[in-house]
């Protein structure tokens, strides 16, 4: 008994002196490259050298249309496209992002599940010298900042210009002067949502001094959700004339709760696109963003990068707006 | 042991087990009435069993389940499943009548598979249904890649958004099967065994209640209820959308069960107060929005009220429960009521 205890002790003793002396702290020890003018890695001087691509999931069609974009103009720009999907977990994501470090990709372009998290996959892919374009989902700055990293280009779409855009179409529509009561069916739980519902309302107010606007309702961007919640805002607020979805599955819902509520007469829809969705007599604008575009940018941009030209720290891409009418195309959604 | 009170009058002033919750439901309904006169009118009644008809046909589902002692977390991916189903026979000019059928027995098979694996393979069932739950999940996405698919049929919006004499179909539907559901546990030997199964299985079993037919019963009928409910969303929603129902529904449709009185262990609750703890659930989300409560605390307001909900009926039970065994002794055998039947099984057993 007493001879197993030593051992155990000896053991564990061995155990934490290996664990001490393996111990460092990869964000403070080395001060990273900075992301600019820093050398490349080795693997970029190959024929087609090879990139990772992390993306969240593929669940929302969004990123389906993104993946595929990857695949297709990666392969005509002479890259080795390497997805990674994350299942949304940010922590999965992170162990993919080191996956690609152990891989020596020439460079990793970045669609972080999360804002803050993704600082941690960034800094790890400095401390391997590989550049990092993020699309998308921008990095939090200050998570960056605390962990001294850095990335090359962000490229996405400019949330708030999209909101302004169909702030600025209600505003032609219904005039100048109309007394508005807006209500808003969004996620306010998102950054991105949040800066298209403020695009929306300012542009909405600078053009119209009558504007009322209503809390917004949570569909938490599935269609099913904001029927009810539409439902709900429809039915607390008779005289609400304006609705403005601020993601295509939010205007899946909307569409239907309208409709349904035979309101369609008295109440114009102003939306992020729905999928493969006609626009109508009451659904007159929606916004759309072109996933399949940010991520051909992105491979563009660090082919030029890679080629030795100095890039745009942020690339911004207004939305395309579609009209009473039209209908987006596959892979522009909201 | 003092008998204090003659048991005769006590035993006419027992309130059903259901009357606590209902208390809430209707403290709930005229507190928002008061605070909003959008709230209090017909249509947004009607708006709010509309909203709650997929969450209750989940719970109704879940009360069989929960009677026996098991869980079904599959439920809400069933709803994604069975509505991405109907919606692509429709788009291969399956008619719709045929379609919502088997969409319907679909879900159906996957509850059966449930039992199946719950009763012989003897896997728990939180295993079982969780892993049927990634498999139910995952068939929609891998068949349509995600994209939502367009219901071309308008036929198939009567199911979710018909009206019979100015009451919406969904509603209708709802209160027929929980109306066949509650006479079907109350009235008929297979539905006492859904209880005596709950209440307690060994001795169930050898009073010669069939263990395997009982459980893959229950779960075929939560597949059942689950299906239906995502022929509802998908018919609201004229699309068939591979993430329907996989949000807060499954959550909701257990916590509208549990606040109804359905013991998590089995044995105890019935179809009323599932029926009315959905009921509640819908109202209080209708509530807060046509109160325009911000979003960021309607899910703490719920979490309270399912809390309240909860506490006041377990302390009214305790207190229920309490008089019955002081008073037991004196009172003649009662008819074998589901409601009381388990009870005085599991006491005897105890």
């Amino acid at each position: 008994m007493k001879t197993r205890s030593v051992a155990a002790l000896a053991a564990a003793g061995a155990l934490a002196a290996a664990l001490l002396a393996g111990c460092s702290n990869a964000a403070t020890d080395n001060p990273p490259p900075s992301g600019g003018t820093s050398a490349l890695p080795e693997s970029c001087s190959d024929a087609t050298p090879t990139v990772g691509v992390a993306l969240p999931n593929t669940v929302n069609p969004y990123y389906i249309a993104m993946q595929k974009s990857f695949q297709d103009n990666g392969a005509d720009l002479g890259f080795d496209v390497n997805v990674a999907i994350a299942n949304d977990s940010d922590s999965t994501q992170l162990s993919q992002v080191q996956a690609f470090i152990q891989q020596k990709v020439c460079a990793v372009v970045l669609n972080g599940v999360n804002s803050g998290p993704a600082a941690a996959s960034v800094a790890a892919l400095n401390q391997a010298g590989i550049p990092v374009f993020t699309v998308n989902v921008t990095v939090d700055p200050d998570s960056l900042a605390a962990q001294n990293a850095s990335i090359v280009q962000y490229v996405g779409a400019d949330q708030t210009a999209g909101g302004t855009e169909m702030g600025e179409q209600a505003a032609k529509d219904l005039g100048a002067d109309a007394s508005l009561v807006v209500g808003i069916v969004g996620d306010p739980d998102q950054i991105p949502t949040n800066q298209r519902d403020q695009g929306f309302v300012e542009a909405l107010q600078k053009a119209n001094p009558n504007v009322t606007v209503l809390p917004t309702v949570n569909s938490k961007v599935d269609p099913n959700v904001a029927l009810q919640v539409t439902g709900d805002l429809l039915q607390s607020n008779p005289d609400i004339n304006v609705v403005f979805a601020d993601t295509g599955p939010g205007a899946v819902g909307a569409i239907q709760a309208i409709q349904q509520s035979g309101r369609g007469a008295s109440i114009k829809l102003y939306a992020f696109c729905a999928a493969d969705t006609a626009l109508t007599d009451f659904y007159v604008a929606c916004a759309a963003q072109e996933p399949a575009e940010y991520a051909k940018t992105a491979l563009e941009n660090l082919k030029a990068y890679l080629g030795g030209e100095s890039v745009d720290e942020t690339v911004l891409q207004a939305p395309k707006v579609f009209l009473s009418g039209q209908t987006p195309g596959p892979g522009e959604v909201g | 042991m003092t008998t204090q009170a003659p048991t005769a009058p006590r035993r006419r002033l027992r309130l059903p087990d259901e009357t606590g919750i209902f208390g809430v439901l209707i403290v709930v309904l005229a507190v928002f009435s008061v605070l909003s006169p959008n709230f209090r009118t017909l249509d947004n009644f009607s708006v709010l069993l509309i909203n709650g008809t997929v969450i209750a046909f989940l719970a109704l589902g879940q009360t069989f389940v929960l009677l026996t002692g098991g869980i079904d977390l599959s439920t809400g991916s069933n709803i994604a499943m069975t509505g991405v189903l109907a919606a692509l026979l429709m788009r291969a000019d399956v008619p719709w009548g045929l379609a919502a059928v088997i969409a319907v027995a679909a879900g159906t098979a996957l509850g059966v598979l449930n039992g199946l694996l719950v009763h012989y393979v003897r896997i728990p069932a939180f295993i079982v249904t969780f892993s049927t739950q990634g498999v139910a999940l995952a068939i929609p996405l891998i068949i349509t890649q995600a994209s939502s698919i367009p219901v071309l049929q308008p036929g198939f919006s009567w199911l979710g958004q018909g009206r019979i004499a100015g009451i919406p179909l969904p509603v209708l539907l709802l209160v027929l099967v929980a109306v066949v559901a509650a006479l079907f546990l109350r009235m008929t030997r297979p539905g006492v065994h859904v209880y005596a199964l709950g209440g307690n299985k060994a001795a169930a079993r050898l009073a010669g209640v069939n263990i395997a037919g009982t459980t893959v019963l229950v779960y075929a009928v939560s597949g059942f209820c689950a299906g239906f409910g995502g022929l509802i969303a998908t018919s609201r929603l004229m699309v068939g959308f591979p993430a329907t129902g996989t949000g807060n529904e499954l959550f909701y449709s257990i916590a509208a069960a549990v606040v109804g009185g359905v013991s998590l262990f089995g044995g105890v609750g019935s179809v009323l107060g599932a029926m009315i703890g959905a009921v509640l659930i819908a109202a209080v989300s209708n509530g807060m929005n046509v109160l325009n409560v911000q979003s960021y605390w309607q899910s703490l307001v719920i979490g309270v009220i399912i809390l309240a909900g909860v506490s006041v009926d377990t302390f009214r039970r305790l207190r229920a429960a309490r008089a019955r065994t002081i008073t037991t002794p004196s009172q003649p055998p009662r008819p074998a009521t589901p409601d009381s039947a388990p009870s005085l099984e599991k006491s005897a057993s105890a």
